[in-house]
Order: C-alpha cells, then structure tokens, then sequence
C-alpha cells in the first residue's frame, strides 16, 4: 500500500460520519416514486390505446378476410348472419418484455356499437398489483363488477410492426416536441408530416418542449391514432392479405369476440376515459393505487349498464381529447 | 427479495458510497433518491438479476458518471450551494487541513477516475467487479487508476 493509497482509506472512512439518514430519504424516496409510477401509466395506457385501437379497427375485417380464405367451404351466410346486437366487454393486457402484465384496460363496446371505449385500469390498483398473468381478469372482474366476453394480450413490440405493416400515416401536430428534455433528441416540428414506423415509438414517447408535456404528448398519440385508423379503412389495408399478416400477430387469446363486433366499428368514434385515482398508502407504505371513490363506482356501472354515453356527457374533464 | 427489504438493509450502504462518489451530503441524497426510484420501476428485473446489489450499484454509478441520464444533475446545477468540486471543510489545525487535501483533490478528477477509486479503496471490490460496475475492461479500471492516483499525487507534492 503506498502512501497516497492509505491517504485516499483514510480520507474516505474520515468522511463516513457526512452520510446523511437512511430514514427521512428513505420517506422522500417513496413520495418521488408515487409520483413517478403516476407518470408512468399515463405513458403506457397511451402506448396499449395505441395498440388496442389498431387492434380493434383491423381485426374484425382481418380475421374475417382469413377466414373466408381459408375455410371457402363452409356456408359463411350462417357465420356471418349479424350477431345479436349486445354490449361487448373486452379486457385488454399489455405486456412488458418479460410476459408480466403491465397494463390492464377495458375496451366497451356499446350495443349500438358507435363507440370504441377504452377505460385504463391502473396495473397497481390493489387487488391487481402482484396478481399472475392469467389471474388477472378475475382479478379486474372483482374490482369492478365488469365480467368480460374475452381478453385480449398486446405486446409493446407489436406496435412497431403494425405500423410498418400500414405504411406512413400523415399527423399534424399543433406544437413541436421532442423525445428529450435537453431538445437533443428527436424533434418533431409542429404543422403536418409523414409518421412511418421509425417514427412511431419516438412520437409517442416526445413530449418535452410541449406545455402540457405528457398531456400533450397523449393527444398526439391519438391523432396518430386517428390518422392509421383513417389510413387503413380507406386505402383497403384491411382486405390485403400481405399487409394484414403483421396484425394478426398483436391477437393472442380469443379473437371469435372481434369477429362480432364487425367491420362496422372503423366507423366509431374512440373515447379514451382515464379513472382518476391515487396512491393508497398504509403510513408512509405504499400499497399500489386506489379508484377515486366518488366517480369509480359510477363509472363501472354505466360500463355495465351500457349507459357510457350518459356517462361521459357528465363527465368531460376525464375523457382523453 | 421485495424491494422493501432491499432499501430497508442497503439504503445507508448506498448512501455512504454516493457520499463518497460526489463529496457532498445532500448531492448524495438526490443522486440515491434518484436511483433508488428507477431501482423501483424496475423492481421486478433488478430482483430477478444474479446480483441486486451490483446491479443497484451500476445504476447508481452511472447516474454520477453520465450527466445528461439522471435528473439529479439538473438538481445539482439549480442548487446554489457548495460546488462538488469545491471542499468545504477548511480545519485550521494544519494537520488535518493538509490531511484533507486528499478528499478536496478528488472533486477536480474526472468522474469514472473517482468512481474507480471509491469502488477500490472504499468499496474494496476487486479489479474485475469494478470493471463490471464501470462497463469497461479491467485494463481500463487499472490504468484509470493509476492515472487518478498520479494525479493526486502530484497535486499533493505541489500544495504542500
């Protein structure tokens, strides 16, 4: 050990009494991950919109296309007869990489079917939080009384790949953005422009330089949203079996309920409703997010009672756009 | 492992490291906070790696090392308080005024010699795990800090 060594030991135990508490930090740390975990599923309920709408628009005319191209034989008039018209209730998981269940949203289908409602539920609400992959419908069911016709799995790479697979879509944006808060990163100028599928990930994730940041950084998601769905019931993609084969993909689990709910939903208006909620904390503990138990439990009901429209009349301050 | 457990019996540990990495207590705090939120996003995969500890330690070590990735250096600029690289205790006794040029030198090198020297001399780590920490080859930890201790020591020579 040469001198200089044993000065650096020394100068670093002679410092050691400077660490400052583990408990007060420990207390601010928590208050800064409630907050950062908020953020976070803000981010990824935007992402699964994202997917779910796709998924929602395409498949029914997807899945029929294959079907009458495989299966040429069977007498599709029966299959096909219009199903009797009934609300849909479709619980949607996504998926992080390693196969855990990161978000959970319902999708609503009206009887009238003039609605696509997406009502993201948070992946830590008690009750949920902690909960397997495939205990997790039961799980959402408890919650809120919502008993589901089927779930549906997305994964977070398959957004990538549908929108390679539609082709660039033309969004306009009312400001600029970017996917860095130092406005190093990618830029998006405000007006409109070509999104492809290189483009999708960094628009979705851009929302510095905006003045409502995440808020804002949602909308854009849904403009571009808007702007796929419109892309793909007017340029055909849903009958071109080369261009559809990606989308197939993003189904996993039962896909019979997407056939019923018919072509005739490209024609709906999407409506994303955020739950307001918040930390539930045991002292300082946290325990994973609670619904607001002033608007939840109208909310679930009218998701049963397939009174939405009602609903969201009287509640515009918690619908997305 | 749940990550209560986890900061229940490391959260001083890694306090005490960060103290060492920045100089300054309350620099110290903001950088583990920081960490210690990411560490709980990601609770599932850092549980799941062969070590937590050197995972977390990575984290950590990487916010102080790459300015631009961690808010905390944000919090650092705002702060109108003591410059990292400025010592604040000046002792009158000689001795250990001199004693503490050491630790005052260390503010000026640059930040993965100064990590490299906290995890050997503090730490106590091996050549290899430093590597492993730093995300560089072991040749790279020793001639960092042979060059980190050179430097030292020829401040040492001059100021005294």
């Amino acid at each position: 050990m040469t001198p200089i060594e044993e000065e650096l030991r020394d100068a670093f135990a002679r410092h050691e009494p400077d660490t400052p508490a583990a408990g007060p930090v420990h207390d601010k740390i928590q208050t800064a991950w409630v907050r950062a975990k908020r953020r976070r599923t803000l981010r990824r309920s935007a992402s699964v919109a994202a997917a779910v709408v796709l998924a929602t628009v395409s498949a029914p005319a997807a899945l029929s296309h294959f079907r009458q191209s495989a299966a040429p034989v069977t007498a599709p008039a029966a299959s096909s007869s219009p199903a009797v018209a009934r609300p849909l209730d479709v619980l949607l998981v996504g998926e992080d990489d390693a196969g855990d269940a990161d978000t959970v949203m319902l999708v609503h289908l009206p009887a009238d079917r003039s609605h696509i409602y997406l009502v993201s539920v948070p992946r830590d609400t008690v009750g949920i939080r902690g909960v397997d992959g495939g205990r997790v419908p039961g799980a959402v069911s408890h919650l809120t009384g919502v008993s589901f016709d089927a779930t549906v799995t997305v994964g977070f790479d398959d957004l990538r790949a549908l929108a390679g697979a539609v082709g660039p879509v033309d969004v306009c944006l009312p400001a600029p953005a970017n996917t860095n808060r130092f406005r190093t990163g990618r830029q998006f100028e405000a007006g409109c422009q070509k999104i492809g599928a290189d483009d999708v990930a960094p628009l979705l994730r851009a929302r510095y330089g905006l003045k409502e940041g995440l808020y804002d950084r949602d909308r854009n998601t849904q403009r571009f949203l808007r702007a796929v769905a419109a892309k793909m019931t007017a340029d055909g993609t849903t009958t071109d079996p080369a261009r559809l084969a990606p989308l197939l993909t993003m189904l996993r689990g039962d896909s019979e309920v997407w056939l019923q709910a018919a072509a005739s939903l490209s024609k709906a208006e999407v409506v994303g409703i955020s739950v307001p909620g918040g930390a539930a904390l045991d002292s300082s503990r946290y325990l994973g997010e609670k619904f607001d138990a002033a608007v939840a439990p109208g909310l679930f009901a009218a998701i049963r009672g397939d009174t939405l429209a009602e609903w969201t009349a009287g509640h515009p301050d918690l619908l997305l756009d | 492992m749940t990550y209560e457990e986890f900061a229940g019996s490391r959260l001083s540990g890694l306090l005490r490291y960060a103290v060492m990495l920045t100089g300054d207590p309350h620099i110290a705090e903001d950088l583990v906070q920081e960490t210690m939120v990411r560490v709980q996003l990601n609770w599932r995969r850092v549980a799941r790696s062969e070590s937590p500890d050197s995972y977390v330690r990575k984290i950590l070590t990487n916010q102080f090392t790459d300015l631009r990735r961690g808010s905390w250096w944000r919090r650092v600029l705002l702060r109108a308080e003591a410059d990292p690289a400025v010592p604040v205790a000046v002792d009158h006794a000689d001795r250990s005024a001199e004693r503490d040029q050491v630790w005052a030198m260390l503010g000026s090198l640059p930040r993965r010699q100064r990590a490299a020297l906290v995890l050997r001399y503090y730490e106590d780590l091996p050549d290899q795990e430093i590597a492993d920490v730093l995300g560089c080859a072991v040749g790279t930890v020793r001639s960092s800090i042979s060059r980190a201790l050179a430097t030292l020591r020829t401040e040492l020579v001059e100021a005294r």
